[in-house]
């Protein structure tokens, strides 16, 4: 039997140094699902509009299906197992279950991962700068009432935390 | 999905015929193609590479001729199959007309029902890249009369003057006999099945 | 009659307890399941063509891919699969059988004719590019109006003119009561093409145990009839051999409510194999060949009276049903869905109707939320809205003068249908009151344009069929859809609960809601109850979770199963204290007396006797274990109800609609969780948004699905609903009274009320214009020329000024 072409790769995710023999065609989503198994990325499209596999590469969020792993290698990446510690959830994540901001979950982790970026770049953002942050991450369950409602929740609170 | 153009090419009518008796030229000129070959009298197989966007592939054609009026119209039907990219398929009437001494109209009418991946994920995109790839077919036709000129002329061509027109002037018209019509038949049949063929696949 | 022992978790804003994993991206949805070393992957080759015959396959370039195991057609699955017929006994129904994979004929672009199985799911793909299908095509009828009309190709040879069911009622004495009617409207309303379109895919995954004993892993609503009916189709597939266990399901919303091929086929290659079988789809297969729904045809004439009450509706429905009827609901589903419901909470004396099921070639149609409802009462609403205009009554005073009163309840409609409970007139009190609908009609006495925008208010007035029983299914012909459920509660030897339910859960909060009821019901807190879904090697039997019915059916299996025990810990307890067991008060785990709270006795020392551990003996009537398995039947159907009201306000030059202000006031009977029952209601109305302005799937005349990606296919977006300041939503809470635990379903409230509501925002919008809103969806473009059409028939001088004023400032 043929053998099918492979390179060798080595990605930071989350932090952790991780080196795989992989297809140079594998897509960053199924490297991080599939090869280190962090499956909270998810894949609801496979072509870039759900945002439901947003990770972020370098601080910036970034679809992870249209990445290919081999051509993120020198970026840092991170992923929504990134948030919580063992002990407790993140302050957004907080949030977001006080608020009942997820329903199924699957879009969860990517709505997750764009928050985070812009509350770092917006602490104190209004409802309309909110939905407009969310308008590229599509939840089918949740009509996004309540979501907008956890990130105003989540700002809230990253600042109050801040000003301790 | 219609598409109805006139294309203006600089050069005299004749020439244009010529050059479209070309395969070395159609090959050239159409982007993408890997081989150009006569079955019979009325069939062609072409084979051509395209990529928009994600979706690439090797696209078979097939072109059969009817309605010959030479040396104005024709009818032709064709059909591509791009295997799990899709298909292509339709019809289409050319017609030339010269304008001028060096300037010939090339008008087609094409219908085209296209199936598959390329429609599913394309069909937005379908009608702008058949005009681009049209576009694209032309100049490159277009650049290729400049640098080949007919043989049977006997003159040599003036390089700086795309359409050629004065050596053609130099040369007597001679209306060709029917059986050398169809590889001009066919070179614009191939013409018309790139456009087809990209806008199917684009 | 119900013996639960606290009110403190039924109705409590209880956070849900799946929060904490589904946060953590530690949700294990199908796709990331472990994968045994071994699996296989699946991939399909589909047809490009809607209708055409296969004339040959050629696998041969795609064997040669590396990693490939196999390539299989239609003619290998002949002797593994039965063709999939739905269990459906209607009379005048046609089967359209449909094969696991298409052997000599496709119906529809998409219908799966190769499947790959390969070691990656990289190679899978790869290869289905090289499978050389030759077809020969045939002629394809892909609208419902050619499917309808004379001399349409058929989709299957037995189904003369495309009709495969067709349902007809007169109520008595129909056609004179009709003709006697003293005023006559005639509407024709059409409802376009959706697919429910859940963020996770469909994906399936069967694993070989030990012998022939299978664990099949599938993203369904259905795990039972899945199984039950892989055991009848999968020749060889002992059902006491298969368990099906249900993940994480990320949305279902009544898509994956169905059986599909590649379950069948997942398994039938487990067996074949010996090998683990895994599939997952992407987008543009969830779009080709998931089930869509609505694509309907409404045929109204309506007649009332001088005050607007109606006195007889006829109705001519017609329903694309696509190439198959699906399982396990059929394509008569909608067909006697919107037919029968379309009568909602009026009292409409005289009905007659004939509902049509037609194939076309064209993706099967299932059940999505709502299921027929709200195309049947955007229709319904729109002959409201038009009785209104024709008499020029207040809109909301004519479904006043309509609905059924409070002193007609019980009330049975005309169909025979019975609504046990219901707040109808309160509900559109109270929505006249705070939606802010009075006020619009001030500020709006004439014209609605302003400022360079048509301005409307509509009404979306709606009862919603809820948890529908056994004899409801039977009614309508659904052999293979049961209508009850089960639940097993189990006391554990340390005094937890575990609670194992018919039920799966796709994000409704199922493992926190039905720990609340059986917390109030056995007397434990929350924390001590585990819940169990979706496996059916230990739930019991049940339907599954679709048609809102979750916290009715699965809510009263519960509190059945929830008394039994609650019984028997009293019992054992009274033994135990020497007291009478109507005198146990059983609270946080512990069974106290009631007429002297200091003797008590914990759960964990009664489990001791029920065990046989420790010391203690059973008293001599009892058995042992601590566990109860009820099922419940719930009535016909139980019957919820809202009212929606919804503000716009349309952009004359580009159609766009802007929501100003919306109001809705739900009744659900008995709220388990409020904050779960916002949460349903958010999303439906969202869902609805994008029904009405946004989603619509679109074949071409040779029957090309043409926007199979989400560029293409637009789902809201969170700039695409109604923004928090202007949303309000109020609830009523009469309980059902023929529901155990008197819930009332919630799960499609939202998007019946906000189709209806929203279409006839538009069109109050505009009637005044003269255009006539009767369809959706309702696109920014077709919206335009709506509004140019009827300006240049009839320029309304307002129009014409507005016009000006905004051509002059640009």
């Amino acid at each position: 039997m043929s053998s099918i072409e492979t390179t060798t790769v080595e990605l930071v995710v989350n932090g952790k140094r991780y080196k795989r023999q992989i297809e140079p065609r594998l897509l960053l989503a199924d490297f991080l699902r599939h090869e280190i198994g962090l499956k909270g990325t998810h894949i609801g499209c496979a072509h870039g509009v759900c945002g439901a596999c947003t990770v972020q590469i370098d601080d910036k969020t970034a679809r992870s299906c249209l990445h290919f792993a081999i051509d993120v290698q020198n970026s840092e990446i991170k992923t929504v197992e990134s948030l919580a510690t063992p002990e407790k959830l993140h302050p957004i994540q907080q949030a977001f279950h006080e608020s009942h901001a997820l329903q199924c979950g699957f879009c969860t982790p990517g709505i997750l991962m764009t928050t985070e970026e812009f509350l770092r770049g917006n602490p104190n953002p209004d409802d309309d700068e909110i939905r407009k942050a969310l308008c590229n991450n599509m939840c089918r369950c949740t009509g996004y009432v309540n979501i907008v409602k956890a990130v105003g929740l989540a700002a809230t609170s990253m600042s109050a935390a801040e000003n301790e | 999905m219609e598409l109805k153009r006139v294309q203006k090419v600089e050069a005299p009518h004749l020439r244009v015929w010529e050059a479209l008796n070309d395969i070395e030229i159609l090959k050239a000129s159409i982007p993408g193609c890997e081989s150009l070959e006569r079955i019979d009298d009325d069939t062609l197989h072409a084979a051509v590479k395209i990529k928009i966007g994600p979706i690439a592939a090797k696209f078979k054609g097939v072109i059969k001729f009817s309605d010959l009026n030479p040396p104005n119209s024709y009818m032709l039907a064709f059909e591509g199959q791009g295997g799990a990219a899709g298909f292509a398929k339709g019809n289409a009437r050319v017609d030339l007309t010269p304008e001028g001494p060096n300037a010939t109209a090339l008008s087609y009418e094409t219908s085209a029902q296209v199936g598959g991946k390329i429609a599913q994920l394309g069909s937005r995109l379908i009608d702008s890249a058949a005009m681009k790839t049209a576009t694209e077919f032309f100049e490159n036709f277009s650049r290729a009369l400049v640098k080949e000129p007919v043989e049977e002329s006997g003159s040599q061509p003036d390089a700086t003057q795309p359409g050629i027109s004065e050596s053609m002037a130099s040369v007597p018209v001679q209306t060709p006999p029917p059986s050398s019509n169809r590889p001009l038949l066919i070179g614009i049949g191939v013409v018309v099945i790139a456009a087809l063929v990209w806008y199917a696949f684009a | 009659m119900t013996t639960h022992q606290s009110n403190d978790f039924v109705g409590q804003r209880f956070p849900r307890r799946e929060d904490q994993y589904l946060l953590r991206g530690e949700g294990l949805y199908l796709d990331d399941l472990a994968e045994p070393h071994n699996t296989l992957h699946l991939a399909f080759v589909l047809s490009p063509h809607a209708h055409a015959r296969i004339l040959s396959i050629d696998v041969s370039e795609a064997l040669e891919v590396p990693g490939v195991v196999a390539v299989l057609t239609g003619e290998d699955f002949v002797s593994l699969i039965k063709p999939i017929r739905p269990n459906i006994e209607m009379p005048t129904y046609l089967y359209t059988d449909r094969l696991a994979l298409a052997l000599d004929v496709v119906r529809f672009v998409g219908e799966q004719v190769a499947v790959v199985l390969a070691e990656s799911k990289y190679a899978a793909h790869d290869a289905i590019e090289l499978v050389q299908v030759e077809y020969e095509l045939m002629p394809a009828v892909v609208s419902l109006e050619q499917a309808i009309s004379e001399g349409s190709p058929v989709v299957h040879e037995h189904v003369a003119g495309n009709i495969a069911f067709r349902g007809e009622f007169a109520s008595d004495d129909f056609a004179t009561k009709h003709a006697a009617g003293k005023y006559r409207l005639r509407e024709r309303f059409r409802h376009g093409r959706v697919s429910g379109s859940a963020m996770e895919p469909r994906g399936c995954m069967a694993v070989p145990i030990r012998g022939e004993e299978i664990t099949f892993y599938t993203s369904t609503q259905i795990p039972h009839i899945v199984r039950t009916e892989i055991a009848k189709h999968v020749i060889g597939c002992s059902e006491s051999a298969l368990r099906v266990v249900v993940p994480e399901v990320g949305g279902g919303f009544g898509v994956k409510a169905q059986l599909y091929t590649e379950e069948l086929i997942s398994v039938a290659l487990c067996l074949k194999y010996r090998r683990p079988i895994k599939w997952v789809q992407d987008r543009r297969e969830d779009l080709l060949t998931n089930t869509h729904a609505r694509d309907h045809i409404y045929e109204m004439e309506a007649t009332f009276d001088e005050r607007g009450v109606l006195t007889s509706l006829e109705l001519e429905l017609y329903t694309n049903i696509g190439a198959y009827s699906s399982s396990p609901f059929g394509g008569t589903i909608e067909t006697t869905g919107g037919a029968r419901q379309i009568v909602g909470p009026y009292k409409l004396p005289n009905y007659a109707y004939r509902c049509y099921a037609v194939t076309t070639n064209t993706c099967a149609s299932g059940v999505y939320r709502g299921v027929a409802q709200p195309a049947c009462f955007m229709a319904m609403e729109g002959i409201m809205d038009r009785i209104a205009r024709q008499l020029n009554i207040d809109p909301l005073e004519v479904r006043l003068r309509n609905i059924v009163l409070p002193g007609d309840m019980p009330w049975v409609n005309v169909l025979g249908v019975r609504y046990d409970t219901g707040s109808y007139q309160k509900c559109l009190e109270l929505a006249r009151e705070r939606s802010g609908y009075e006020d619009f009609r001030r500020r709006f006495p004439g014209s609605r344009l302003k400022d360079g925008k048509y301005h409307g208010i509509g009404i979306g007035n709606m009862v919603e069929l809820t948890g529908t029983g056994a004899p409801g299914w039977r009614v309508r012909g659904l052999q293979a859809v049961s209508g009850i459920d089960g639940a097993t509660i189990r006391v554990e030897p340390t005094g937890k609960v575990s609670v194992f339910v018919s039920q799966a859960n796709a994000g409704q909060g199922h493992f926190t809601t039905f720990a609340q009821i059986a917390a109030d019901h056995i007397g434990v807190r929350p924390e001590a109850v585990t819940v169990y879904e979706g496996d059916t090697a230990s739930t019991p039997f049940g339907t599954g979770t679709f048609a809102s019915r979750s916290a009715i059916t699965g809510g009263g299996a519960v509190i059945q199963a929830a008394e039994k025990v609650s019984n028997k810990i009293r019992r054992l307890a009274a033994h135990e204290l020497q007291v009478e067991p109507n005198d146990i008060v059983l609270q946080d785990g512990r069974a106290r007396v009631a007429s002297d709270p200091s003797r008590f006795v914990d759960f964990e020392k009664l489990c001791l006797l029920a065990y046989s551990l420790g010391k203690g003996a059973l008293p001599p009537t009892e058995v042992y274990g601590l566990e109860a398995t009820e099922y419940y039947d719930p009535p016909v159907v139980t019957v919820a109800n809202a009212v929606h009201i919804i503000e716009v306000a349309i952009d004359a030059i580009d159609g766009r609609v802007a929501i100003e202000n919306y109001y809705v006031v739900h009744d659900c009977g008995k709220v388990i969780n409020p904050m779960i029952v916002d949460g349903q209601i958010h999303g439906g109305i969202a869902q609805g948004v994008g029904e009405v302005l946004m989603e619509e799937i679109v074949y071409d005349e040779h029957g090309q699905l043409i926007n199979a990606s989400l560029l293409d296919y637009l789902l809201p977006t969170a700039l695409d609903v109604p923004d928090l300041s202007t949303l309000t939503i109020d609830h009523v809470e009469t309980p059902s009274i023929d529901s155990l635990g008197g819930f009332k379903g919630v799960g499609e409230g939202g998007i019946i009320g906000s189709v209806a509501a929203l279409t006839s925002a538009i069109y109050d919008a505009l009637e005044g214009i003269g255009a006539n809103v009767n369809s959706v969806p309702l696109r920014p473009s077709h919206i335009a020329s709506l509004i140019r059409a009827a300006r240049q028939s009839a320029p309304d001088p307002e129009a014409t000024r507005a016009k000006q004023e905004l051509t002059a400032a640009h």
